[in-house]
């Protein structure tokens, strides 16, 4: 079976907070960069209308996730009155302590946005496959 | 020379939570935790260094924590008691397994300190206060 955790988190962009969550963003995914490197993948999305904003990660185990949560989640605060976290989905099997860590964010970021762990059925991972290069 | 098997889980922890408890105390000084990510990379780096090149096993071993030891809604408040407390329980457990490493502890959190309120745009009186305080909490073990 698979270690990997795959992270996907959901907010609406608050009005008037879209370029500057997009300057903050680009220093986080340049933070994470730096710091985190055994993180496979840290994408960011935007809908067309930029009210929604997706951040998708995959890393190679549990502790990969915790780890992003530890170092990462010292710069979560400078999100607050940028955006409204409205879900958080991990697919995988997450530690206890990254659910909570996950909580935590969601209370600190989306005042009860919803938490959910759905587990690998099946399923395979071809990293060599995963493109290391920036965009 | 001291090493973390000399400590129980809990002392390693207070240990360093004082070192991160630190870090924060002085980025929530002014504008508020780690407004800045050059605040929060200072930190990560200055640990990644220390991992590397310092010449005291129990600073290495010390740099190894990732986070900053405090929940992503722990107050600024309680960042400040939690911080000032583990800095005087760590230096009391220094004092009593490895009082030799006591300067080391010292000097280290020092350094984190000064590390992350350099990082910031301007160092105001706001960091400087935190890292009086900072410096009283080691001293008054």
């Amino acid at each position: 079976m698979s270690d990997t955790i795959v992270y996907l988190d959901t907010s609406v962009v608050r009005a008037g907070a879209l370029e500057e969550l997009k300057e903050s963003i680009k220093e986080l995914v340049d933070f994470v960069h730096a710091h985190e490197p055994r993180l496979i993948s840290y994408n960011v999305y935007f809908s067309d209308d930029g009210t929604r904003m997706t951040i998708v990660h995959v890393h190679p185990d549990a502790a990969s996730l915790e780890d992003h949560m530890e170092v990462a989640g010292a710069v979560f605060r400078r999100f607050v009155g940028l955006v409204t976290l409205s879900s958080i989905q991990i697919y995988g099997e997450p530690s206890e302590k990254v659910l909570q860590q996950s909580r935590e964010k969601a209370r600190l970021l989306g005042s009860g946005a919803a938490v959910s762990v759905d587990a690998l059925h099946a399923g395979f991972t071809r990293l060599p496959a995963i493109r290391t290069s920036d965009p | 020379m001291a090493e973390k098997v000399d400590f129980t889980e809990q002392e390693w922890e207070t240990l360093q939570k004082g070192v991160t408890g630190s870090a924060l105390l002085v980025a929530t000084a002014d504008r508020g935790f780690f407004d800045t990510f050059k605040e929060a990379g200072a930190l990560s780096k200055y640990l990644s260094d220390a991992r590397e090149k310092s010449e005291t096993p129990l600073i290495r071993e010390l740099a190894e924590v990732r986070g900053t030891g405090f929940g992503l809604t722990t107050s600024a408040q309680e960042v400040e008691s939690g911080t000032t407390e583990a800095l005087r329980s760590a230096v009391s457990t220094l004092q009593s397994k490895a009082p030799d490493e006591v300067q080391a502890y010292r000097g280290f959190v020092m350094d984190v300190a000064q590390s992350v309120a350099a990082a910031a745009d301007d160092v105001g009186v706001t960091e400087s206060d935190a890292i009086g305080k900072i410096d009283a909490a080691l001293r008054t073990a």
